[in-house]
Formats: C-alpha cells, structure tokens, sequence
C-alpha cells in the first residue's frame, strides 16, 4: 500500500474535514501539520461557539410568571433573554444539556429552545407513557453539539419514547439493566418535581437521571441503578470537572455533602469528596469543582471545594422582587448554563424560529460573576 | 430509436472506454470539454488512470442510467435505449432511491488506496455526487477515532515537534475527554 506517501490536495481534504462534527474536528487537528492548517485556515472548527464555557445562571422565581438570567453582562456576546421573550408565552424550563433549554408545562407543549440564538422548536406531541403518568415526571433533553447538531428528549423510564430531532421521529427506546436491581417501584419515593433540571447529568455519552429514589445511568441501551450515597430525600445531580457529581440533604442537618461517582474498574459507586458546612441548594460548575450555592435568600455564594474558598456573586434577586413576592418570595430553580453559540439547529417540520430582534429588553443586574467563570 | 450518443475517452495510461455521454456528462469537466467540441479522437484524462475511470464510470453508468429511467417513467414512456447495454440499467427502474443509496454504499467499500483514488478522480473530473459520497465516506472513516488509529489508517507521517504536539493537545482538550 502506498497511501503513506500520498496526500490529499487541501481543497478536497477541507471538503472531506468540514463534514465532521467539532470534536472529530479537534481531533484531526492534531493529526499532522497538514490537516491542522486546512482547519485553521478556514475556521472549521469555532469551539469558541461550543458550550464550553459557564456563561451564567438560570433562576425561577417563586411568583414571578419567567425564568431571569443571572450573569456579568458580556461585550462580545448579545444579551441573553432569561424571560426568554423569543419563544411563545412557555415560562418553565424542564431540562437542559449543553445550552439548549426543553420548556413547556407537564403534558402540554414542549419546546426546544436556544437561548444564545434566539433559535426554538416545537417538538411533535410525544406518545402517551408507557408505564403512566408517574413515571414520565422526569423529561430531560439530551445534546452534545460536539458530537452531533442533534437532540434528543428521552424520558426516564426504561422502555421509553425518545425524539430524535435527526429522524424527527417518536421512536421507541428499551433499556436492558445491567447490575442490581432497583426494588420494587412501589417501596421507592418520586423524586421532587419541582427541580427538575438539577435531577439530570450528560456525561461522556451517557445520561444519568435521578429518579424513583435512585440515580440511573442510561447508555447504549443499557441501564444501571446506582444506589444514592444515603437515604437522603434531596439530592441534586450535576457534571463537573471529573465526571458525574451530587449533593445530599437531609432535614435537620446543616451540612451539604458532595460526592463524586467513582466509575473506574467497571464499578459505579458514590465517593465522598467534601463537607460544605452550608444549608443550601447546590448547582455544579460543568468544568470545574466548583458548586453555586444560594447562602442566603439573596447572595449568591461560589464555593471552590478543593481550596474550601467562597467568593461572593453577589445580590441573586431581581430588581423589585421582594416587593412583587412579598412573603412567598423564593428562588425556585436555578441551574447553570453555557451557552451554543453554532447556528445550526434542527428544527422540525412544525415549526422553527429565530428571533432577529437580538435587542430585545433584558433585565441585567448589577452583579459580579467573578473571573472564574 | 437511436442509439444514444456516444464518447471515447482516454486514461493515463491510454486506455479507451467507449460511454453513453449521458453517464460522461456527469463529469463538469468533460462536459465543457464536449461542449469546446474537443471530443475528435476521443477525450484525453491525462490524470486519472484506467483502473480508477473503470470504476468511476460504473458510478456515473449506474446514476446516468437511473436518471433516465426516471425522466422517462415520470414522462410515462417506456425507454428502450438502455436495455441490453448494461446490466445495470436493468435493475434502475424500480426504487431508484433505495437501489442508488445501496449502489452507493457498496460503492465506496474499498481499500483506502482505491478510496483516495476515487477522491482525486471526482475532484478532478468534477463528478460533484461522486465527490460528495467520498468525501462522506472518509469522514466517516475519520469518526471516533484518535488521532494516532487516524495516522494509521491513512497512512499519515506524525510531522508535529513535541512542543507542536503538545500545544495542539492542550488547545483540543475537551475533545479527548
């Protein structure tokens, strides 16, 4: 074979690198000088626009009707919309993977929606739930653009229907459970509805739900119970810097511990990485071991758990919101987003938008999201 | 009816193949060449050798004819020219669709030599469904990889320094975890 001597002329290696994904493009950049240059040379790969990095927060607040966007205003970016004015009137997010949202209301419309663009879909109604109404609470979207520009929105049941935006089609989805069993579903608890972007985690090709008391990872049509840490009611799932994280809470104790789950050697199990001596609910940086905690109804608090250091972000309340709340006045949800800044984005037949008005009116506090970020 | 037009053309290596202009005119580049009237004595190809116009004329055979018994079953006439001439103009009638993607696919299972060729060959003689389909094909190759199973499988000479090479996997980090 004499291939190792022949070489492609650039314009037909461009062609045939500009059809790979970002991440087979970060690879074949490091292939040799060749490859490298025709990359580079046309900008094939942005990963400037790839949701790499945390571009700030998500919140719901108790009676307040949207979603604000908590962030340092950027120079280089235009502003982007918590109220997500650019998508009909759908006020709650359900789950989000990689800067892309899935909104709507439980059993009504569902939207996907990008928050950077300005860009959302409709998603076509899903099938009824295979194993009814209790075991569809957990709607979460899956999407890695460095992959594919493709999303998926599976529910976490384990014969479940899945939409792929790159067939647009409803297609039903079995997993088979490797390891031990969960139990019988009737002695295991829900999980709390109400927070359910902090109940999921992607990583590395698999998508981790917390569901039914117990955390399940889903990949390759394959499903694996990971028992919780302890028999805690309130636990949030988060990636971050290694991999896969929690946080556990139990009534009547003021501490947040955080474990990471240790999935070498084939063996999935919770390791205990560090006390945060703090009540509060826990957000994780995607890259970094760092947790977003709320300290106290109004401060945000950034907590570096290798260096056990807080840094202050500042007021988390909208402008005038204790005087719309009153006494109900809460943060309800948050969760930390990373914004796509890559144009493409499947839609479907139904029904695709970009807003143009880039200008719109967002809310921006006067907050300091720190360096780290 | 008359028997379609024909051309000759010419390999590297002086081979001669007598095609439908149809199937020649697949290529942009032979048909401007057809249309400069340069076709006296055949088409000369100095770039592409015969073992690779072989094969890149089945592919232009195959959807030349399929283009044809699709215009003519869409113009509800039954065309004769074809039959007898090639085997594949036979199985071209019915699903086109699902006939041509499977063509296709089989089409491009070949050694990476062969592949490379095919790449070159569709480039040059501009056969842009023929290039668009190679060029999936070794991006698809390409998929999953890292960037040393890369290497091998193409044949490629690893020209960075350490530094270089260590630079460029720092910048790419996200991509290998």
């Amino acid at each position: 074979m004499t291939a190792a001597v022949r070489e492609l002329p650039d314009d037909v290696l461009a062609e045939v690198l500009r059809r790979l994904a970002p991440r087979g493009l970060a690879t074949s950049r490091c292939v040799c000088r060749a490859w490298r240059d025709a990359i580079d040379a046309r900008r094939l790969l942005r990963a400037d626009l790839l949701p790499r990095s945390v571009g700030g927060m998500f919140m719901e607040y108790c009676a307040l009707y949207s979603p604000e966007f908590f962030s340092r205003p950027s120079a280089s970016r235009p502003p982007i919309s918590g109220s997500l004015d650019f998508m009909p009137a759908v006020r709650r997010v359900l789950s989000h993977c990689a800067g892309l949202l899935l909104c709507g209301w439980h059993g009504h419309v569902r939207y996907v929606a990008n928050p950077a663009t300005r860009r959302f879909a409709r998603l076509p109604p899903s099938p009824p739930p295979t194993f009814g109404e209790a075991f569809d609470q957990a709607a979460c979207l899956v999407y890695d653009p460095t992959v594919s520009p493709h999303y998926e929105w599976p529910p976490s049941s384990y014969a479940t229907q899945v939409f792929s935006s790159a067939t647009q089609r409803w297609q039903e989805a079995s997993f088979l459970r490797v390891g031990e069993a969960a139990g019988v579903v009737a002695d295991t608890k829900p999980s709390p509805n109400w927070n359910v972007p902090n109940h999921t985690a992607y990583w590395r090709g698999a998508l981790y739900v917390h569901c039914l008391g117990d955390v399940i990872s889903l990949s390759d049509a394959k499903y694996q119970i990971v028992k919780t840490p302890r028999d805690k009611t309130y636990l949030r799932l988060g990636r971050s810097e290694k991999g896969v994280y929690c946080t556990t809470s139990e009534d009547g104790f003021h501490d947040l511990p955080i474990w990471h789950l240790n999935e070498s050697y084939g063996q999935m199990e919770w390791v205990l990485k560090h006390h945060v001596n703090l009540r509060s609910f826990a957000r994780f940086h995607p890259y970094k071991e760092i947790v977003f905690l709320d300290a106290s109804l109004r401060r945000g608090v950034a907590y570096h758990w290798n260096t056990a250091k807080f840094q202050d972000l500042g007021n988390i309340w909208p402008q005038d919101y204790g005087e719309i709340a009153g006494r109900v006045a809460e943060l309800e949800m948050s969760f930390i987003y990373t914004p796509c800044w890559l144009e493409e984005f499947p839609g479907n037949s139904l029904e695709t938008h970009q807003d143009e008005d880039c200008l719109g009116q967002i809310k921006q506090w006067s907050n300091e999201l720190s360096s780290f970020i | 009816m008359a028997s379609p037009a024909m051309v000759t053309l010419i390999s590297s290596d002086d081979a001669r193949f007598e095609v439908t202009e149809a199937a020649a005119t697949m290529s942009q580049t032979i048909r401007h060449m057809i249309e400069d009237g340069c076709t006296d004595g055949g088409i000369p190809l100095p770039n592409v050798p015969a073992r690779t116009l072989a094969k890149v004329l089945e592919y232009c055979n195959k959807h030349a004819a399929a283009t044809a018994a699709e215009s003519s079953a869409a113009g509800g006439a039954a065309a004769g020219s074809d039959s007898g001439s090639s085997s594949s103009a036979d199985s071209a009638g019915k699903d086109d669709g699902v006939d041509l993607a499977s063509f296709d696919k089989a089409f491009v299972e070949v050694d990476t030599d062969t592949l490379y060729d095919l790449l070159l060959a569709a480039n040059y003689l501009d056969v842009k469904t023929l290039l668009d389909l190679c060029c999936q094909k070794v991006a698809d190759m390409i998929r999953g990889k890292t960037p040393e199973q890369i290497r091998q499988t193409f044949g490629i000479k690893n020209d960075f320094s350490p530094e270089e090479e260590e630079k460029i996997r720092k910048e790419n980090q996200w991509a290998f975890e």
